[in-house]
């Protein structure tokens, strides 16, 4: 019988997809009664009541440990090394190959993650994906027992207030504001949305797109970036937020009249299904995971060569109210999928196993 | 181009409009891209530390570049010349960015020498 299980990864910051579902297993695995830390080598200063550094503090042996692998770092070593029942969910890692002439270290972290696999293989009872997408990546590794966990998003965060300066400054009238959530990177293909804009925007010119997440003055992708929206002279119409709170985030998805991505690596895609819940259209190019997130509701681009008749199409969607309604209808029943209640009987399910072991 | 599990969209009528309406769009071409100076895309023989960042041997082109703003070469003209680039600024921050999130230690007298503009 365990009574403790504990998990462990790089890092913790805040709003982050793996972030989160490190928290909601956390919070479930208590309310079961189950002692559970969180253990990091770094963190967000956000998130310094949330979890222990492993420099200061490390996990018991004998205890269970859950480790979150989405990139190379020493934690998975030290985590194939714990004495106690291991486990693993695997959030993917982007090809080394996007951050070859952009970020180095990145390039090199990416190519260990995938290098650090058959360790972590060997050193498992079990794993999970939070796709199906990378369950199938787990198994071409030869991970023999992997079950799929997908990632809780729960509306119920969204219970706050939204940043009225935002709603207020863009919302309310009749520009038609494009919306796109994720760090700025070169596998989320930012750039290109930019220039797809150049031709959307001479479609609709009253019109926006908003490119919200995460980004560093000094990487050479954002500079890219900034450089193309200005060489375009879209600097007016582009708007890149930087970081965001929950709160300004909330008001960007209650601004937008539609979700855009060309984004060509997601392991699973958590913007897809919180834009669901703000009744946002999602239009989506077909890679990686992304098919298996939107689900029933998927309106895919199989192709984004031709940036013309990716706006011809983004005007068309905008302007029919019955394409947008259909949308709207699956889209409402896939968000669904995941809420706790659909997620939690799979950590339950977990928890039974490993106390069978 | 288009594929959608929702049944209630007419995927070919939507393609047929939007190739239609193509032919009939007079769209403003992108202006042609003139090709911006990158670190990694501006190979440099005289730029050593440039050459290591783009090696991905970083932290080691750090400890390079260290030693530049230690101004040991500083008299050297190709070090002059690259600690006046536009890349000095790019790379300068993104090594420093790079260190404090691995943990290298930076000796802050190291930097402000630059600052104080004391080239010996």
């Amino acid at each position: 019988m365990i009574n403790t299980m504990n998990q462990i990864l790089p890092r913790i910051s805040f709003g982050d997809a793996t972030s989160s579902q490190v928290l909601e297993i956390r919070n479930y695995l208590r309310t079961k009664g189950i002692v559970s830390e969180i253990y990091v080598q770094d963190l967000d200063s956000r998130m310094k009541n949330e979890a222990k550094l492993i420099s200061r503090e490390r996990p018991e042996p004998g205890t269970g440990l859950i480790y979150h692998h989405s990139i190379g770092s020493e934690i998975a070593k030290f985590a194939m090394q714990h004495e106690g029942i291991r486990l693993c969910i695997y959030h993917n890692i982007t090809p080394s190959a996007f951050f070859k002439n952009y970020d180095p270290l990145l390039q090199q972290y990416t190519e260990l993650g995938r290098k650090q696999l058959p360790l972590i293989r060997d050193s498992v009872s079990f794993s999970f994906g939070d796709s199906e997408f990378n369950c199938q990546e787990l198994r071409e590794v030869g991970f023999s027992e992997v079950e799929l966990l997908p990632i809780i998003v729960d509306p119920a965060k969204w219970h706050l207030k939204p940043e009225t300066s935002l709603t207020e400054k863009y919302g309310g009238n009749n520009t038609k504001n494009i919306l796109f959530v994720g760090r700025i990177a070169p596998n989320k293909c930012q750039k290109e949305l930019v220039r797809f804009f150049y031709f959307f925007s001479q479609l609709i010119p009253d019109s926006r797109l908003f490119l919200v997440g995460n980004y560093h003055e000094t990487d050479l992708y954002f500079q890219e970036l900034k450089a193309e929206i200005k060489r375009l002279d879209l600097e007016e119409r582009v708007i890149l937020s930087g970081h965001v709170s929950m709160e300004e985030l909330k008001s960007y998805y209650q601004i937008a009249d539609l979700f855009l991505s060309f984004s060509e690596h997601e392991g699973f895609g958590v913007p897809l299904i919180e834009a669901m819940w703000f009744d946002i259209p999602v239009l989506a190019y077909k890679s990686t995971a992304v098919p298996e997130t939107l689900g029933e509701a998927a309106f895919l681009l199989t192709s984004k060569e031709d940036l013309k008749m990716v706006a011809l199409l983004v005007k068309q969607v905008l302007t029919h109210n019955e394409i947008i309604d259909a949308i709207i209808d699956n889209q409402r029943r896939r968000r669904a999928a995941f809420l706790p209640d659909r997620i939690h009987p799979i950590l339950e399910k977990t928890l039974e196993r490993i106390r069978r072991q | 181009m288009i594929e959608t599990s929702i049944t209630e969209i007419n995927v070919v009528k939507i393609e047929n409009k939007i190739t239609q309406e193509l032919l009939n769009t007079a769209f403003i071409e992108l202006p042609e891209e003139v090709q911006t100076q990158y670190i990694h895309n501006s190979p440099d023989p005289d730029n050593p530390a440039a050459n290591l960042f783009r090696n991905g041997k970083v932290i080691y082109g750090l400890s390079y570049y260290l030693k530049k703003l230690k101004f040991r070469s500083y008299r050297n003209a190709s070090a002059k010349k690259f600690l006046s680039s536009p890349e000095y600024r790019q790379l300068f921050f993104f090594l420093i960015r790079r260190a404090l999130y691995n943990k290298v230690k930076i000796i802050p007298s190291l930097l402000h020498k630059k600052n104080k503009g004391s080239g010996k």
